[in-house]
């Protein structure tokens, strides 16, 4: 029950269901009363034939109208406006009050009838009170609105007509037929004109123009068809559609409005394609050329604003996306901001990173005047994890490292610091080099999260003697030139590298630097590095370079080595660090 | 160099074929950090190996830490004596098992 007091609630609510003041809706119903009772009045001009029956009956599309604006409280004037309409019937003489007030009664509440089912039926098919939107709307109204309603009314009235002996029995059917065709064709064409001139009233410019226009028109082309005798009546269709797509359901409702009442009259003159053999058949033609103008007209209308809703909603759609797409690349634009400020950051510590890695290695050895020292330091990246250090151990000896911690970058650089300050440590305390070398070992082994490691070459050098004491921890085979322009790689002895193994004991190497003679130490970005073709530089070229070296400055003999690199791997990344120190021990100058 | 990988029971089997330099250190390293971070024992099979530079080196050291700290057997089995004689003289040979052949080596894993 519930269902189907829900439905009638939604099939009967206006278009403006705001409540009203009794005086209120006695005035609307007074004004929609006056109007009804007017169009009733136009209908005498569009009397045909003797019996003056109007092909077309405006009032019901009035009544429709107001039904879908105002809803069933404006019944009353449309039962009253009808019952006022009959006064046609004073003039036959068989009328009396009675039955004046019986037949009227009949045909007021077949218009009321009319009136609810063209508003229930449009509400409950398609929720709308406008049916110029959707080509599915104009059926419904068509159909259901305009036909079936007054379907209803005409049969209601037919039969109360007859009832009270104003239609013999033999005229029930023409009767009943022009009736019914009438109103459904007042509704088709001025319930929908009111309608659409209801939901928009005020009309731009535009539609003024269409309107002059159309009125112009649909005269001069009635004008031309009644002068020329020629049937032109086709002349109308191009002009409703143009009203129809130049300004929608008002032109278009205008139009066949127009149309419509212009042949009708050239009708009832006996003039024009329309008229018949008979009257009946001159009605029957009309009614046929209505409904084609009319179903035409509107659905040309509808189709036409069903595109324009779909190119409204694709622009909308359109400026959302383009909307959120200008967010999206604001977003990622000040993504972006952050990340180079971030970068910036990095890049600003990994100099500062560098500039402090370069300071702890020294580069002035102009204090060591018996032995000629040549070192550099190229890192890969920013930072490097190699390094090369050279310190008075003690009056008579120097300390010389060459290291080469595992991995590359920032975390190299760090390890590298902690390695170089804690061989410095503890050479400087006197042990012997494999016991500094132990030592660094197992502090390395114990103080390493991140399992990093160093090769090193750590060497003690008595300047006087030039006796070399040398720890290889895993670390590239140094190299001596001999004063006869040999040049020999130191064989390693199985020391691993370190902060691999704890508790380890370390293996030494000791020789004589002869005057003049150079120990050449280096890591794996020399003997490692890579030519462009992917090939090695490989220990033997760097032997050859540094044969027949007697005559060479220790950095004369470093810019061989370097230079000599740079030529091999010309074209390609720098892969590794490259370091390398070189010794030389001087001949003695007071000798 | 080429590396493949298979499994023998619950060990991971390495078997390196070529020449292991700085070219390649980089991938091996991958590799082997990959090998290390998943479960069972692993066997290097360095048959087909003919070298091993000092950056080759650093690989099959950072594999002995990482299989250590996972308390994982780690084995080299079928070394040259080319290549065994680099790992003495770089004091590495006592980071690994030693073995003749792979099969050895999988017979002497911890169960």
């Amino acid at each position: 029950m519930t269902d189907i007091s829900a439905i009638l609630h939604r099939s009967l609510t206006p278009a403006e269901s705001r409540p009203r003041s009794t005086l209120t809706w006695i005035w609307l119903n007074l004004a929609v009363l006056a109007a009804y009772s007017v169009a009733g009045l136009v209908v005498v001009l569009f009397g045909i034939g003797p019996a003056k029956i109007s092909p077309i009956y405006p009032p019901s599309g009035i009544a429709v109208a107001a039904t879908f604006v105002f809803g069933p409280r404006i019944l009353p004037a449309v039962f009253l406006g009808q019952f006022f309409n009959g006064f046609p019937l004073l003039s036959d003489p068989h009328t009396t009050v009675l039955n004046y007030i019986l037949t009227n009664s009949g045909t007021g509440v077949g218009s009321i009838c009319e009136a609810l089912i063209a508003l229930m039926t449009l509400r409950y098919f398609t929720r709308t009170w406008h049916p110029f939107d959707r080509s599915l709307d104009v059926v419904v109204f068509l159909l259901g609105s305009s036909l079936a309603a007054a379907f209803v009314c005409g049969a209601i009235g037919t039969l109360s007509l007859w009832a009270n002996g104003f239609v013999p029995d033999h005229e029930v059917a023409i009767t009943f037929i022009t009736f019914f065709l009438a109103d459904a064709a007042g509704i088709a064409v001025f319930g929908a004109m009111a309608l659409a001139w209801y939901r928009d009233p005020w009309p731009d410019r535009k539609t003024i123009v269409t309107s002059v226009v159309v009125l112009v028109l649909v005269f001069a082309i009635a004008a031309l068809e009644i002068w020329s005798h020629y049937p032109v009546d086709y002349f109308f269709l191009p002009l409703l559609l143009w009203a129809g797509f130049r300004s929608g359901p008002r032109g278009v409702t205008l139009a066949s409005a127009a149309i419509t009442i212009i042949v009708v009259l050239a009708t009832t003159r006996g003039v024009g394609s329309f008229v018949g053999k008979t009257d009946n058949e001159s009605i029957l033609l009309l009614e046929g050329f209505m409904a084609v103008i009319t179903f035409t007209g509107l659905l040309t209308v509808a189709v036409r604003q069903q595109q324009r809703q779909a190119e409204t909603a694709l622009a909308r759609h359109n400026r959302v996306l383009e909307r959120r797409v200008a967010d999206r690349t604001a977003e990622i634009a000040e993504k972006n901001r952050l990340l180079e400020e971030k970068q910036d950051r990095i890049d600003d510590d990994l100099k500062t990173a560098q500039i402090l890695q370069a300071s702890i290695l020294p580069t002035d050895f102009s204090s060591y005047a018996n032995t000629g020292i040549a070192a550099s330091m190229k890192p890969a990246l920013e930072v490097s994890g190699d390094f090369y250090d050279v310190f008075p151990v003690d009056s008579s000896r120097l300390g010389l490292v060459v290291a080469d911690v595992s991995g590359k970058g920032v975390a190299a650089a760090f390890f590298m610091a902690v390695t170089r300050t804690m061989l410095r440590g503890v050479a400087m305390t006197g042990l012997r080099p494999s016991d500094c070398i132990a030592h660094v070992n197992d502090s390395l082994y114990r103080e390493n999260p991140i399992e990093m490691f160093v090769t090193a070459i750590y060497a003690e050098l008595h300047e006087a003697s030039g006796r070399v004491t040398l720890v290889n921890a895993g670390h590239c085979e140094p190299i001596i030139t001999r004063a006869d322009g040999s040049a020999e790689l130191l064989r390693r002895s199985g020391n691993p590298p370190l902060g691999v193994m704890e508790h380890k004991a370390f293996a030494e190497l000791s020789f004589t630097l002869g005057e003049g003679e150079m120990l050449f130490l280096y890591t794996d970005g020399i003997t490692e590095a890579f030519d462009r073709d992917g090939g090695l530089f490989r220990v033997q070229r760097l032997l050859d370079i540094t044969q027949n070296s007697a005559a060479r400055s220790p950095h004369d003999l470093m810019l061989a080595v370097i230079g000599g690199v740079e030529a091999f791997s010309a074209g390609t990344l720098q892969a590794d660090d490259i370091t390398c120190l070189v010794i030389r021990r001087n001949a003695r100058a007071a000798a | 160099m080429e590396v493949t990988e298979s499994r023998i029971g619950s060990a991971t089997t390495l078997k390196i074929v070529g020449r292991v330099d700085s070219s390649v250190a980089k991938a091996l390293e991958q590799k082997v950090l990959d090998v290390a971070s998943r479960d069972g024992h692993i066997v290097v099979d360095l048959g087909g190996m003919n070298y091993v530079s000092s950056a080759g080196l650093r690989s099959f050291i950072i594999l002995a830490k990482q299989a250590r700290a996972k308390n994982k057997a780690i084995a080299l089995a079928g070394m040259s004596d080319e290549v065994a004689e680099i790992f003495d003289i770089s004091g590495l040979l006592e980071l690994f098992a030693i073995y003749d052949s792979v099969e050895a080596a999988v017979a002497a894993l911890p169960r």
